[in-house]
This record gives C-alpha cells, structure tokens and sequence, in this order.
C-alpha cells in the first residue's frame, strides 16, 4: 500500500473519534431510574415540555439512586422523579433529617435542587410473598415472619444496604436467622415464582404484585417511613424553562395509588409503551391532547444503531490510534512493555458496570457529559476494553518476526523508524488488524453498556426487554447487535487486502 | 581495507569471541572455517554492527565504526544470511530496491542497477515481481545478494550463503559467487563450515574454533602446514568420500 495513505487513515480515524455525535439536543433534559414508574414520571414531564414547545429528551432507566442524583447534581439532567424516603434515608442519610421540610431545605440551600410537593400516592417499601404460600403458614405482618426461620428473602442490592432497608427492619423484627440473598429485583420476582426465594422487597405501587398475585405483608411495627413521590429539578430549570416547572408542578397531588397502579399495570404487564401510558394519563386528568407517534420498529432500530455507531465509532478509533503505538512500546522496551500488558489486561476484568460508574467522576471533572448519547464514561470505558487486544496482537505481532528478517533489515542500514515502517509494521499489519477486529466485535457487543447511562444503543430495547419481562422488545436490541457485530467483522475481514501486503496473503505454492 | 582490531564478546558467562584481529584487503575474499557454534557467524555479525563487541573496534578504510555512523557505513556493506532474509511482503523487486527507494535514489538508477545485478547473478526477469515464497531457494539467494550488492557496497559479507541449498543448486551458486567475488572487486568475507566451499571461494581462510582464529592461510597451508592438532583432524573429519574411494 502506498505510503501517502497513512496521514489519510490517521487523520479519519481521529475524525472518528472526535466528531461530535449526531444525536445530542439542547433543550431540558429529563432523567429516570431503572423501574417503570420512574420511567412514566420521566415521560410525563417529557411531554409536558413538548407541550410547552421544548426540545426535550428523556434519559431513560439510567440505573439507581445514586447516578441519577449524581447527573441531576452536576447538571447532566435538569429534573426526574423521586421519593422522599429515598431522599432522607439514601441520598442525605448522613444528616438525619427528621421531616421532609428539612430535606427541602438542605437540597435547596446546599444543592439549589428544588423538591415539587408530593404527587400524591405515597409508594413505601413492602416486603411481598406469593398469595399461596402466605396462606398455607397464616402469614400477614411481618412480624409473623419471625416464626418461620425456613423461608428465603431475596433483596435488592439497595433494599439490603439501606439504611431504612433490611438492616432496619431485621433489627427491628428479630429476624436476623433468615438467610437474605442480594438479587437483581425483576430477577427476584422470577425467583420468587418459582418458589427459590419466598420474601422479597417490593413497592406499594408495582404492577408485578398483582402480575405473580403477591401478598403485601403489613409492616405492624411501622417501620418502613413514609414515601410520598416527588420531582427533584435543578434551581436553574426554573429560570431557564420556568412554564415547564410550572406545568410539572400541576402534577402535586394529583396522581392517586389507584392511578400509578393502573398505569404500572398498563405499561409492564399490557406492554402499553410508558410514552403512550403517560401521554394517557395528562389528557385524562388534565385534559391535555398529546399525541403519541409510535416509533415504527424500522425507525427505532434506525435510531439506535444509529446511536449505537456513534459509541462504536469514537471508542474503537480512539483505541486503534492509541493501541498500536502502546503495542509497538511494549514490543520495543521488554520491562515497560510487561507492564502495559499487565495494566491493560487488568482493565479487561473490571465489571463494565462498575467501570461506567468510576468514569463518572473523572468525566465530570473534566467536563465532559455523562449521560445521554456521546457519554463520556460510556465511550471511555469501550476505548478501554479495545485495548487488550490491539496492544497484544501489535507486540505479539511484532515479536514473532523472525530474527533473520529483523536482522536483515537492522543490516540494510535502515534507521529504527524505518524498519519499524518499511519491514515491521507491515509484517505484523494481518495480528494487528486480527487484533482491531476482535475489538470491535467486543466493542459493538459491550457499547450494550451505554444504556445504562442513557447513551442509547442496542442496549437500550434489552435493559427494557429485561425490566418489562418483554423478550421480543429485547430481541430488538439483541439481534441488531449481534448482526452488527457480524458485518463489523465482515468489513474487517475484506479490509484485509487494503491493509495486509499481498505476500503476506499468499498461500503456499500460490 | 576491513580491519578487526581486538575485538572480544561475551554472552553472559560464555566468551563467544576472544580478543580476534582480521584484515582483509581490498579484492580479497577471506573464508571463516569452523564447526557450528565457534564464534565465525559472531564475528561476522560484528562486522554489519548487528553485536556490539565488548571490547575492540571495526574499522572500513581507516573510519571506525560507532553508534552515530553505523547506520552510513552499513550502506557501503552487504549482508546475506542463510535462506536470503528476505522480507515477505516484498516482490524481489521491492526487496532489492528497498534502501535505494528509501534513499530516494532517482528511479531511473534503480532500473538500470536492477538490471545489471539480475544479468550478474543470472536471477531470471520473471522473478523480479514474484514474492519470496514463489521462488526457489536458489533463487531467493540470488535475490538476497542483488539486494546486498545494490548501492554497490565496498564490502559484502555472507553467512553461510549456501546452507539451505540443496547439493547440485549450491555447486553451481558457488561459481557464480566465484565469478562474481572475480568481477568485481570486493572486501569479501564469507563464513562457512564446508571445507570445499572455503577451499573454493577464499583468497585466505581463517580457520576458527572456540572464538579464536586457529590459523590463516591457504587451503594447502592448512592441509600441508598445520599449526595446531585440531586443524588437521577438522580438516580429516570432512574428507570427501571420494577420496576415501580412491
């Protein structure tokens, strides 16, 4: 291949990595966490500012309490719904505030986060068995729990390190004998189904307790504190969209138990999108005609590949560009070069969730956004699980060039940088583009991730499909990803003949 | 005029060279003799400036080599190995041309020098555009030597030039080389273990064993003057069974 070339590549790809992405909106941002309530609360306010001519987006389901406060914190989203226990007990437990009007102030004064008034139902913590089994042992209130040691609980991760969660309540009932299991929540109503767990938190308000036919056991000591539901916005969206907080405000006190129930029901067990429930609900109640436009498939599917690219393409050329030198480091200087391999290796073994999550406060110190499509934790954290295999095939590449041929080209009189161009690269070029293409297989595969903070992707159908117990909402995202992955590898395995000198391809006797 | 002045090596523990002095004249075809692993391809490695000597220097017409000029003086040396090392992604076009492309030489020099060193290595045109897998080993060796010979190098080093080929190829390579070292004029040093092929090729032949040169001289110095037990019986040891026939 001819040498003019190179500057060409190296410029696309920083090109690549650096273009700004093509789906990010300017206007008020609203947040979710990972339920279907907090989903339908965030898509109300989404349509209550399109109402108001706002260019809004919604990031839905990004995960628990402390990402979406942590975004709403540093500006990444301007408002979502929460609840005042939540609130008091999570976010300020270290203050032991003793009234909600405390904490409006310490968010307010401290923070300069407005908390609404309460929306009206209140959604406590609930402790939930199935109908049948409570029945046969005579089991009501919690406290009847202590007298059955045998049963299984199966917790959220949250609901077990709360402090007005299991902790609490074991003490307060005595039933610190029970073996309690830290359990994903939709994996742990499954479980409970199937009779591997029998005692599972659950909330007042979610649709799978009539769905699995759940009891709700009375909480007879009153332990778990009130939780009214509420909506946090930063002090700035009052002055920036001040007719969207109003209309949001218009909310307060005006969704009942009943309602948020029903509209659970419609959207996780009716698989009514939680757009349409939402827009539903405002034309009902307040007498708003919003019209939903369903997404057709076709153009859902186009917009998160889309989005999808758009983590795929700035990570992987980010990785190349940054990858090939540090192989080429490592194969040159031995000592330096061990430890390269190592520190990239290791990255490889960090959980991608918890990866996503300690890339958050870096990101944020440098300014770059978090959440929503262009993440920069999102991208960072694929850059990094591409390095792996490009630094290890560019050293093990250029190490396993023949001594002779080395040698020969050290003899020709050829300067480092030269052979390095002239001879090595060029013999090492087919392990290093096996190496970028096992990367980005990985990366369309793991750029799944990016749902988790709102980036959008393929991963965004499937965290849904998993949360609404929808397999083929989740085959929208799974089998575009895995089709993806194949064409990926497809162009790389063509671009073979661009990148890798034809002497190299020859088979023998050819 | 090439000139090795004390030069000495030591991997770790193991001395592969002792203090070692050469000379070769301009014209000259010095032959290093010895069985493997006596230190012959060493040297000849501290030559191109592929080893570093412990101590002593190297020296090309009167300029010592060093670390600033080694890259100069390696274009005015050639250097075949065993199998040609030539680069496989590379025509044998590409391979004999690479340092005079790299050294912007005018193309039109390149096609003419292309030429005339396939014409004196006898390399058939066709190969010229075939890659290194696609030719024979003979051929890759005549490769290997235009590529060595192309900015005309004052001198040309092979180690052990022949060692891949088989019997009839390397006899008739080996007048070609002959022929070749004639024509034109070069500080030669060939390494090789094949007493015929030193016989035939060297000028002087420098006999060496545990990194040391044993004896100089002339094949019949060798056979007829022996300095030391050893160069008798590695002499006797490769006897050809011809003469056992006669």
């Amino acid at each position: 291949m001819s040498k003019a070339v190179w500057p060409l590549i190296i410029f696309l790809l920083i090109v690549l990595a650096a273009a700004p992405s093509s789906c990010r909106k300017g206007g008020p941002r609203v947040g979710s966490k990972a339920f279907t309530e907090s989903v339908i609360l965030g898509e109300m306010v989404a349509h209550l500012g399109r109402e108001e001519s706002l260019d809004v987006t919604h990031y839905q389901q990004l995960g628990g309490t402390p990402v979406v406060f942590k975004a709403l914190r540093v500006g990444e989203i301007d408002i979502y719904p929460d609840y005042t226990g939540t609130i008091r007990e999570e976010i300020l437990a270290d203050r032991k505030l003793s009234s909600d009007q405390q904490v409006r102030e310490v968010l307010l004064n401290e923070m300069g986060i407005h908390m609404s008034l309460p929306l009206g139902f209140v959604n406590p913590y609930a402790l939930a068995m199935k109908e049948d089994v409570a029945e046969t042992r005579g089991i009501r209130t919690i406290s009847d729990l202590k007298r059955h040691p045998d049963l299984k609980f199966g917790f959220s991760n949250e609901f077990m390190d709360r402090r007005d969660g299991w902790p609490q309540l074991s003490e307060a009932y005595g039933l610190g004998d029970h073996e309690a299991l830290g359990i994903d929540h939709e994996v742990a109503y499954r479980l409970l189904d199937k009779d591997e767990i029998q005692i599972m938190d659950s909330y007042y308000t979610d649709a799978n307790i009539r769905f699995y036919n759940l009891r709700l056991l009375e909480d007879d000591l009153g332990q778990f504190p009130e939780y009214h539901t509420v909506y946090l916005y930063r002090a700035d969206l009052q002055r920036r969209a001040p007719r969207l907080v109003d209309a949001v405000r218009r909310l307060e006190g005006n969704i009942s138990e009943a309602e948020m129930m029903a509209m659970n029901g419609y959207a996780a067990l009716n698989r009514v999108p939680e757009k349409r429930v939402a827009a539903d609900f405002l034309n009902e109640k307040l007498g708003f005609s919003i019209v939903v436009h369903a997404e057709t498939i076709m153009g859902r599917i186009w917009r998160l590949t889309k989005e999808h690219l758009d983590l795929v393409r700035r990570s992987l050329a980010m990785a190349i560009l940054v990858s090939i030198p540090l192989g080429i480091v490592a194969a040159k200087f031995k000592n330096l070069g061990q430890g390269i391999l190592a520190v990239v290796g290791i990255i490889q073994t960090i959980p991608g969730l918890a990866l996503l999550v300690l890339l958050i406060g870096p990101a944020d110190y440098f300014g770059f956004s978090s959440v929503g499509s262009g993440s920069a934790p999102a991208t960072i954290a694929l850059f990094l699980y591409c390095l792996l295999p490009i630094v290890r095939n560019t050293f093990v590449g250029l190490n396993d060039i023949p001594a002779p041929i080395r040698e020969s080209a050290e003899a020709l009189g050829l300067s480092a940088w030269a052979r390095l161009r002239l001879v090595e690269l060029p013999l090492a070029s087919r392990m290093i583009l096996a190496g970028i293409k096992t990367a980005a297989v990985i990366n369309v595969g793991f750029a799944t991730l990016g749902a988790f903070i709102g980036a959008g992707g393929y991963g965004q159908p499937i965290l849904t499909g998993i949360r609404l117990n929808n397999t083929g909402l989740l085959m929208q995202g799974a089998i575009p990803a895995a089709l993806l992955a194949l064409a990926v590898q497809g162009v790389f395995e063509l671009s073979e003949r661009f990148f890798v000198a034809k002497g190299l391809r020859l088979s023998p006797g050819e | 005029m090439l000139e090795l002045r004390g030069v000495c090596k030591s991997f770790g523990s193991h001395q592969v060279l002792q203090p070692t002095d050469l000379v070769v004249p301009q014209g000259r075809t010095v032959v290093l003799l010895g069985p493997s692993g006596c230190g012959k391809s060493t040297l000849l490695r501290v030559v191109v400036g592929l080893i570093e000597p412990d101590q002593g220097s190297v020296w090309l017409d009167n300029v010592q080599m060093t670390a600033e000029n080694v890259l100069d003086l390696r274009h005015r040396i050639g250097y075949v190995i065993q199998d040609g090392g030539l680069f496989p992604h590379l025509t044998a076009r590409e391979n004999v041309t690479l340092m005079a492309r790299y050294l912007r030489r005018p193309s039109q020099m390149i096609d003419e020098r292309v030429e005339l060193l396939a014409e004196l290595t006898h390399l058939p045109t066709d190969a010229l555009d075939r890659y290194p897998t696609q030719i024979s080993g003979g051929q890759r060796q005549r490769v290997s030597l235009m590529r060595a010979l192309f900015l005309d190098p004052d001198v040309l080093l092979l180690d052990e030039p022949m060692g891949a080929l088989d019997p009839m190829i390397r006899c008739e390579l080996q007048e070609e080389l002959r022929r070749i070292f004639n024509e034109l004029d070069k500080i030669v040093v060939v390494v090789t273990h094949d007493i015929s092929e030193a016989g035939y090729l060297g000028d002087v032949i420098a006999l060496v064993r545990d990194g040391r040169i044993v004896q100089q001289g002339s094949l019949s110095d060798l056979v007829n003057r022996p300095i030391d037990p050893f160069v008798t019986s590695f002499i006797n040891a490769q006897r050809s069974p011809l003469d056992v026939a006669e």
